[in-house]
């Protein structure tokens, strides 16, 4: 299976404090990685280097190689427009634009240029048909998203990035700010969108991480100390240190 | 204790834990503040001060002794009411003993007893109005919570007894004026006569010029300032956005000054450069009051936007600014009212006569404010109070339906979303 | 922080239930030894004391149990920790069975306690010491976290089949000798049998402490 994005001695700093330290790894095509590890070991930094994110970011500097499908993102004449189409991004706390549900899930596509009613109109239906919101809010496409609840958001921000056609899914500990219903229907998405997306997902739920992923990577203060798969992981980890995190001797 | 006095000691002892001193202090403090505010803003002065800190003293020190028996645990309070009634009743029976003439250092002092007198009865009235309710409930939290509201209340109604003042006032001298005549001619015999409709269309037109100026000019340096300047031209983003704090501090009659020397020269006195130095006028106002609101858009909003691919300018275009836009609309509409209502940036442009309609950049305009003024100077010579009055009407209400369309606008964008 | 009292609190209950489960395999060890012995000294007491265990034993089974469920369910453990409570309700259920089969052959002792032994009981005394040595070290294994005392089980439990099989043609030269022997015969075919299920069950228990402290699974035999 072809790895789709390679990283090769990653490096971060900011302003001067290094966040994440030589991270080298495969992630795999059309799978769900999950990235653990105690708070602030730079999980959140290492996914948003993958589309760029931190380049919002001041005083923020990055070393290192990131190829997805062959290309380096971080060369000199990098579309960066462009990355973020292929890699889309769903944030820890929901975070819907005051626009109507419609209009949020065609955001994406009115930016890319996409005027055509009818296309939008079916983008907007199949998005939301995919994260299934479909059913919950077929009826008032009009309404604004912010009287959503907390997980229909969610799956709201996932169905905006779907409509997007991205090929790369990250997810920053989507489900934290969620209760356990809404938490079990995005982990089931989740499973749903491994068949066409490569998803990579950041979270500190490590039942959550075994549940959802079929790959994972343990990150502590910035290293990637263990990855694997993620039932050698849960199961039988080869490190020490993956081994206290897992069993929660500390952090 | 005998049997037989049972009645009177337990009269006796419920006189001397009854709340009722408390509730007397409270009153009277409140009524002293009231009697004092107003003889300070009516100039009549009723003789009773000397009573009041009479009643005060008596009825502090009393909720004090009250309070002490029936055994409140705050000490240092009770100490304070004590203390507060006691000065209280010195000041009344110094006041009996005071020559009419004071001399306070050297000066004649008698025609300031009256203020000095007004005026303390202000700060003991709201000394003691915080003072009393704290008895009333023993000195609890929950006492202190009102006690507090309260003051709040008061602090509120001060702030708006002005604003009431005026306005009633303006409505009763102005209303009268107001009549179809007086909205829609032009100004004859040096405002004697006549109205002052070239006034209103001046100012009109003036405040849509600056609406074309200022508002763009002012959103987009703010969009600039806040979105746009990056780490390497912070210091230059300080500079501009203190320059700006400073400049809405510069009086307006500097404006005018600097219109004068300005734009005059360019344009001569006329309606491109009024326009012009009330948009300089309402610019600060317009760029802070935008910059805030672009600020107070959540940062994940962005973020949200550039993770779909989208650039920066469209992500202030579509996200940002129309997020921002109720901020925005207030700021606006603040900056505007401000700049219509200001006389002294227009007086060194010399616009005074009749306007026609519509004028050429180059025409001159009048404006209400302006007009007012210009009244107002001649009321020795002519009668036109009545007519300034009425102007003053126009020009308030104008401004109140403007901040009202603002309002409106405003909660309508954010109903929406 | 929170967490970290939680995650103690855990590990000190996995401990207690290490505990009870090594409580559990003396009390088991204790019923075969005790079994075998009251067999050979024609000791009906102790029989009897073998016999009264039999339900404090499942009382065992069943309280571990509950107790490793509810760690399950409470906590969540995962990797070294998750096995090992696996490997605990797989261990209690094999105690289980061998101190039931002690208490068989206990059973089967006050039956032939009236008659003397014919051929010193055969190789029956040997083949139990050897069993009781596998249940041993199987259990010191998962106390100490020692695998190296496993490494030879599956010869040990060749030994065994061996012993059973000898005592099987033993016991049926003996029978074809003389039929009055066959009551006694078919009994001591019956307690080399159960002897052998211990010596199984002692293997599979191995598999699950290496499974456990390793995260390896092996086979024996």
């Amino acid at each position: 299976m072809a790895a789709k994005i390679m990283v090769k001695d990653l490096s971060l700093w900011y302003d001067g404090k290094q966040a994440l330290k030589d991270v080298t790894m495969d992630i795999p095509e059309k799978r769900v990685t999950a990235i653990i590890g105690p708070s602030g070991c730079g999980k959140s930094t290492f996914i948003r280097c993958l589309n760029r994110m931190n380049d919002i970011v001041r005083g923020c500097r990055v070393k290192g190689k990131v190829t997805i499908d062959g290309e380096s993102i971080y060369q000199n004449n990098a579309d960066v427009v462009k990355l973020r189409k292929k890699v889309g991004m769903v944030f820890q706390k929901p975070n819907p634009f005051p626009f109507s549900i419609y209009d949020n899930v065609a955001y994406g596509c009115r930016v890319a240029g996409m005027n055509n009613k009818k296309t939008l109109k079916e983008v907007v239906e199949r998005s939301l048909k995919k994260a299934a919101l479909y059913e919950e809010v077929r009826d008032r496409l009009g309404d604004s998203a912010m009287s959503l609840s907390g997980g229909q958001q969610q799956r709201l921000c996932i169905a905006r990035t779907l409509a997007i056609e991205p090929e790369i899914i990250l997810m920053d500990e989507p489900c934290s700010a969620l209760d356990p219903i809404a938490t079990a229907k995005i982990e089931v998405l989740i499973r749903e969108l491994r068949e066409e997306y490569t998803v990579i997902i950041v979270t500190h739920n490590m039942q959550q991480a075994a549940r959802v992923s079929d790959y994972t990577a343990y990150l502590y203060i910035g290293k990637l100390i263990e990855y694997g798969i993620t039932r050698q992981i849960f199961e039988n980890p080869k490190e020490e240190n993956t081994e206290k995190y897992i069993t929660g001797r500390f952090g | 204790m005998v049997k037989g006095e049972n009645g009177l000691w337990v009269l006796r002892s419920w006189l001397t834990r009854s709340k009722l001193p408390a509730m007397v202090a409270l009153i009277f403090s409140c009524g002293s503040a009231i009697i004092g505010f107003t003889a300070l803003g009516t100039g009549h002065h009723i003789p009773i001060y000397q009573l009041l800190f009479l009643m005060l003293g008596t009825s502090f020190l009393a909720s004090g002794i009250c309070s002490f028996r029936r055994g409140a645990k705050n000490k240092r309070k009770i100490i304070h009411l004590l203390a507060f009634g006691l000065i209280e009743l010195i000041i009344a029976f110094s006041a009996s003993y005071a020559p009419s003439t004071i001399d306070l250092w050297g000066l004649n002092a008698a025609p300031y007893s009256n203020f000095l007198f007004s005026f303390g009865a202000v700060l003991f009235g709201l000394i003691g109005v915080s003072l009393a309710i704290g008895p009333l409930y023993d000195f609890s939290p929950f006492g202190n919570q009102k006690s507090a509201y309260l003051l709040l209340i008061i602090a509120i109604l001060i702030v708006l007894y002005p604003l009431a003042i005026i306005i009633g006032q303006v409505v009763i001298n102005g209303a009268p004026g107001i009549t179809w005549e007086f909205l829609t001619e032009d100004v004859r015999n040096l405002g004697q006569e006549g109205g002052i409709f070239p006034a209103i269309v001046g100012t009109l037109l003036l405040m849509l010029l600056i609406f074309f100026i200022a508002i763009p000019l002012g959103i987009g340096c703010a969009i600039y300032l806040e979105e746009y300047a990056s780490g390497r031209f912070s210091f230059i983003v300080r500079i501009i956005k203190t320059s700006v704090t400073i400049l809405r501090g510069v009086p307006s009659i500097v404006f005018g000054l600097f219109a004068f020397a300005f734009f005059v020269p360019l344009f001569g006195p006329s309606f491109l450069t009024g326009g012009l130095t009330l948009s300089c006028y309402a610019l600060p106002t317009i760029i802070r009051a935008s910059g805030e609101a672009l600020k107070s858009v959540p940062q994940n909003l962005r973020e949200g936007s550039y993770a779909l691919g989208a650039t920066k300018w469209q992500t202030i275009r579509r996200v940002v600014l129309p997020s921002a836009l109720p901020g925005i609309i207030t700021g606006a509409v603040l900056g505007i009212g401000e700049a219509a209502g200001e006389t002294a940036p227009l007086l060194f442009i010399g616009t005074f006569t009749g306007v026609s309609f519509p004028p050429s950049l180059f025409d001159r305009v009048q404006a209400l404010p302006l007009h007012l003024y210009t009244l107002f100077g001649m009321r020795g010579a002519w009668d036109v109070m009545q007519n300034a009055w009425a102007a003053a009407f126009v020009l308030l209400l104008i401004i109140l339906v403007m901040n009202a369309i603002g309002l409106f606008i405003r909660e309508k964008y954010r109903r929406e979303f | 922080m929170g967490r970290d009292k939680m995650k103690s609190r855990f590990h000190g209950e996995l401990k207690e239930i290490k505990k009870d489960v090594l409580r559990m395999g003396d009390l088991a060890k204790g019923m075969l030894k005790n079994s075998i012995a009251a067999l050979m000294k024609q000791d009906n007491e102790l029989a009897d004391e073998v016999l009264s265990h039999k339900e404090e034993i499942m009382d065992m089974d069943d309280k571990i149990e509950h107790r490793c469920l509810q760690a399950i369910a409470m906590y969540q453990p995962m990797a070294r920790d998750m096995r090992v409570i696996g490997a605990c309700l797989k261990l209690i259920t094999y105690l289980t069975r061998i101190g039931r089969y002690g208490k068989d052959i206990a059973t089967v002792a006050k039956e032939l306690s009236g008659k003397p032994h014919l051929a010193k009981l055969v190789s029956i005394p040997h083949m139990a010491e050897l069993v009781d040595g596998m249940i041993s070290d199987g259990l010191t294994a998962f106390e100490k976290k020692d695998i190296s005392l496993l490494e030879n089980f599956g010869e040990r439990d060749d030994d065994i089949d061996a012993l059973r099989y000898a005592i099987f043609r033993e016991c049926l030269t003996y029978m074809m000798e003389d039929s009055k022997n066959m009551t006694r015969c078919m009994h001591y075919i019956m307690i080399a049998r159960y002897l052998e299920r211990c010596a199984d069950h002692a293997c599979k228990m191995t598999e699950k402490i290496t499974y456990a402290i390793t995260g390896e699974r092996v086979e024996i035999k």
